[in-house]
């Protein structure tokens, strides 16, 4: 469903990704991980257009997302901090994006959601009064409602306590079941092997290593995730 | 884009600074046609404040806007939206609101005072002020959002707004002064001509001026102007250049906003 190819990204003097080229595809939940400033976000960033790419081509179902605009209706992103307009409250910020843009949007996942998280005594109160949980929650909701084909989900358990949180990766691991494509970054490496498919390792703006959760544990030679992605970067460190 | 036009307006509406900015007009007007009934020495002093206090209030504001919906602008960027309808979407909602204000603060007293106004009521005059206000808003507007969109840091980018205000209200003036008395032997018609169309500042108040009779208030820009062309065509000419100046600098911060990572 995702394809980069050749991806490099120059902010000014520093390069972030040096040629990056990953195929990810449905079904699936492809966790990007690497040391702080590795290229993670950035990677993310690329796909949704964020990011002006400096070289090398996106596709996104087949369409290049260069100049292109219309693909983002497939995605759904709830980035690393999340931020709102503040002078909105929590009810007009949803109707404004269902507004705006309604594709995909599905009123039986927003309830869900708002159940799920507990949102609706937060429906009338001004999203800058909201707590960093809480607007993490907001984010969320605001991502699923649009029942999107591709989801990129950066760090999104950071600040959720248990309860939202097992919820939340409960959804991600349905719309996997469903076909969907989830990608993912974290630094909680329990997390990562309890509900990732496919490793993406990122090391200085290159894939270092990339595979299936099991293959990297196996290779490693080590008990669990944790261990063996800090071996990976010990090495990298070394070297 | 029109539904997020729609947004940007909700949003404007509860900006406390459109209020202001309506309300200074409006009271700045007021007590102009309380003292003088004559719209012509009126329109000689709120043409001051249109060719210094818009610019100004359209520069810091319209920087504050851009800074402040940062935010807002990612949201919106990650959802099927073109940065286009976005770009243009914020830009006609701050400078359609304080369009608004400027002209509601300057018509609503003008309206209110026209059947007690001696000699002649001037609308015509009247309206080439309005005009000549709403130009200076969209053009420095449009200034304002360039660079926002050019720097990261808001500090950076108050400092250029106001560097850009200085240079256009002050500086420029100065520097045709020293071309004026530098070069006094040379025949300097044409190029200060070409000077003064440089300046949108210097082209909105020669737009006003050339219906006025005070010769004083020309300047030496205003007098060749008029000597050049006559009112209408003069008209007609800084009118085109005020259109060229405001789609310079929106084209140019909108190319930049398209290759901009956020």
């Amino acid at each position: 469903m995702v394809k980069v190819k050749n991806l490099y990204k120059r902010f000014g003097k520093v390069e972030v990704l040096k040629g990056i080229n990953l195929e990810l595809t449905g079904g699936k939940v492809s966790a990007i991980l690497g040391p702080n400033g590795s290229g993670k976000t950035t990677l993310i960033k690329a796909v949704l257009g964020l990011v002006i790419p400096t070289s090398g081509e996106i596709l996104v179902k087949g369409e290049n997302v260069r100049k292109s605009w219309s693909y983002r209706k497939y995605i759904g992103y709830m980035p690393q901090i999340a931020v709102f307009p503040e002078n909105l409250t929590l009810k007009e910020l949803i109707n404004m994006l269902i507004d705006i843009r309604k594709e995909g949007y599905n009123p039986n996942i927003k309830e869900e959601i708002v159940n799920g998280f507990k949102l609706e005594k937060y429906m009338d109160k001004k999203l800058k009064t909201l707590s960093g949980g809480t607007k993490q929650k907001v984010s969320a909701l605001i991502t699923f409602m649009f029942d999107p084909e591709i989801y990129f989900l950066d760090e999104p358990t950071v600040g959720l306590d248990p309860i939202s949180s097992s919820f939340l990766k409960d959804k991600i691991r349905e719309q996997v079941e469903r076909g969907r494509l989830v990608v993912l970054t974290s630094h909680i490496m329990s997390e990562v092997e309890e509900i990732a498919d496919d490793i993406v390792f990122l090391l200085e703006g290159q894939i270092y290593v990339q595979g299936k959760v099991e293959e990297i544990i196996q290779q490693a030679g080590e008990r669990n995730l944790e261990r063996a992605i800090a071996k990976l970067m010990e090495k990298s460190y070394n070297a | 884009m029109l539904k997020l036009l729609k947004y940007e307006f909700y949003n404007m509406f509860r900006n406390k600074w459109i209020l202001f900015y309506f309300l200074f007009f409006l009271i700045l007007t007021s007590s102009l046609f309380y003292f003088t009934k004559e719209p012509a020495k009126v329109v000689a002093t709120l043409l001051q404040m249109v060719i210094l206090v818009v610019p100004l209030i359209s520069l810091i504001l319209g920087t504050i806007f851009m800074y402040d919906s940062r935010n807002f602008i990612e949201l919106l960027l990650s959802q099927p939206i073109n940065r286009k309808s976005i770009y243009f979407a914020k830009y006609l909602g701050a400078t359609v609101s304080l369009s608004a204000g400027f002209l509601l603060g300057v018509l609503l007293p003008y309206l209110f005072f026209l059947r007690q106004i001696e000699g002649s009521a001037e609308y015509f005059l009247y309206a080439s002020l309005i005009v000549s206000g709403v130009f200076m808003t969209f053009i420095f507007t449009a200034f304002a959002f360039l660079i926002a969109t050019f720097f990261e840091d808001r500090v950076k980018g108050f400092g250029a707004s106001i560097l850009v205000w200085l240079y256009f209200t002050l500086i420029y003036d100065g520097i045709i002064l020293f071309i004026i008395i530098y070069f006094q032997q040379y025949p300097l018609e044409k190029p200060v001509l070409v000077l003064s169309m440089l300046n949108p500042v210097d082209i909105a108040r020669i737009f006003v001026i050339l219906q006025l009779d005070i010769s004083a208030l020309l300047g030496y820009t205003g007098t060749i102007f008029k000597k050049f062309f006559d009112t209408w065509l003069g008209m007609a000419t800084s009118f085109g250049v005020m259109v060229v100046w405001t789609v310079l600098p929106l084209t140019l911060g909108l190319w930049k906003f398209k290759k901009k990572d956020f």
